[in-house]
């Protein structure tokens, strides 16, 4: 373990000590693993052991280009994008299409979500935050995973850019459009 | 490295180890550099020929001097590369499609006029018909139109004025040639200086003279 304790370090800091010893790369690592989990967990619906060796790979994938990280970019952002993309390329390998996974007991999710699309909190009930999931579902994945990362991983629109690499003017046309089409499936299936 | 409670090693260790397996490093920074540098010397060298496009294609719209249809097409093909090459750039996903379209075809226009009204854009097309041979094929000139003596069409550029009635012409294929226009009509802003460039219709009296009934500046109407 690094002489110092890892949390007395920021992102940063991790950053630039990590170009000369790999042991404080690894106090980044555990610092996101968790978080990086969970968010894939949302995202794609692969067995654990898959979800690891993305996050293995991305991890050793951000080691080989620390020297390209950005400081004007957050660490985290770069990250989450470096995981994204090794998802998506996972999954166009195995040709397998993204589903999500993930707890429909989760109310803070469930609850932004709701909030944002405007349906009436009074019809909301039990029985339609189990079919969350099979909304998000039906969603299509440009729509799901923007949902998934402004409602779940709580990332604003700047950071949503930075990690899908796309213009903030483009990543708030996808949320409009994601929460149009969650509520027209929402009235559709009339849960 | 401990392992975790459960005996396996977490997805952060595992990469750890590999990392030291491997013997992995971060890339080095001159690396990364050279990647960027490379990328952005492309794109400045597909700006710079779009530019010249563009320089070219006002070329033959503005002076009539040929059709700029080669030119246009080769301006559509670089305006593609160079968003593609500049899509690969860090900060380019920051713009939107619109945006990179506007400024590749603003930095573009602007410095492409500005080699057209340097008359590098001319320069250039000059160099390009006495050196590549598929550019007459290519860009039909209207030099070929006003470069024909023995029907009475010559052009070129004014190398020296011989009295109030002859002047001597150099023509594109660099022939010298003695003007006599002591009958000649002399058409709208036409200046017979050292340097003008000139159209002349007339006839040819011997292997390197004309007479000229009517002289036009190079640079006319789209009807000339």
């Amino acid at each position: 373990m690094p002489s110092s304790p890892c949390h007395q370090f920021d992102d940063q800091q991790l950053v630039h000590l990590s170009l000369t010893d790999s042991q404080y790369f690894l106090c980044l690592m555990q610092r996101y693993e968790t978080k990086l989990t969970a968010y894939l967990n949302r995202f794609v619906y692969l067995p654990s052991e898959d979800i690891a060796d993305i996050i293995q790979e991305s991890f050793i994938n951000t080691y080989r280009h620390l020297g390209d990280y950005n400081p004007k970019l957050k660490f985290s952002s770069w990250l989450y994008r470096i995981v994204h993309n090794q998802a998506v390329n996972f999954l166009k390998k195995s040709r397998l299409t993204r589903q999500i996974n993930f707890d429909p007991e989760d109310d803070d999710f469930t609850s932004s979500l709701i909030a944002a699309v405007n349906i009436e909190q009074e019809t909301v009930n039990q029985h339609f935050r189990r079919h969350v999931k099979t909304i998000l579902q039906q969603l299509k994945p440009q729509y799901r995973e923007v949902l998934v990362l402004k409602y779940f991983e709580d990332k604003d629109y700047h950071e949503i850019s930075d990690i899908l690499q796309k213009p903030m003017g483009t990543v708030a046309t996808l949320i409009s459009r994601a929460k149009h089409q969650f509520k027209q499936l929402y009235e559709t299936n009339r849960f | 490295m401990k392992p975790t409670a459960s005996n396996r090693l977490s997805a952060s260790q595992k990469a750890l180890q590999s990392i030291r397996q491997r013997r992995l490093q971060p890339l080095p920074k001159w690396h990364l550099y050279l990647k960027k540098s490379l990328i952005w010397l492309v794109v400045i060298f597909f700006l710079l020929i779009l530019s010249l496009g563009i320089s070219l294609t006002l070329l033959g719209m503005i002076d009539n001097l040929f059709t700029p249809y080669f030119w246009f097409a080769a301006v559509a093909i670089f305006l593609f590369l160079s968003y593609f090459v500049l899509d690969q750039s860090r900060q380019a996903y920051r713009l939107e499609t619109w945006q990179k379209v506007f400024l590749i075809s603003l930095s573009t226009f602007i410095f492409g006029f500005i080699l057209f009204r340097r008359g590098f854009a001319r320069r250039f097309d000059n160099h390009l018909e006495t050196t590549v041979p598929y550019y007459r094929h290519l860009t039909p000139l209207k030099i070929n139109t006003w470069s024909q003596p023995q029907n009475g069409l010559i052009s070129g550029q004014i190398t020296q004025i011989l009295s109030d009635t002859s002047f001597k012409l150099q023509d594109f294929t660099h022939q010298t040639w003695t003007i006599d226009y002591s009958t000649a009509v002399i058409r709208g802003r036409t200046q017979l200086v050292i340097g003008q460039e000139i159209k002349i219709i007339g006839r040819q009296t011997g292997s390197d003279s004309f007479v000229a009934n009517e002289i036009r500046p190079w640079i006319g109407k789209k009807s000339n």
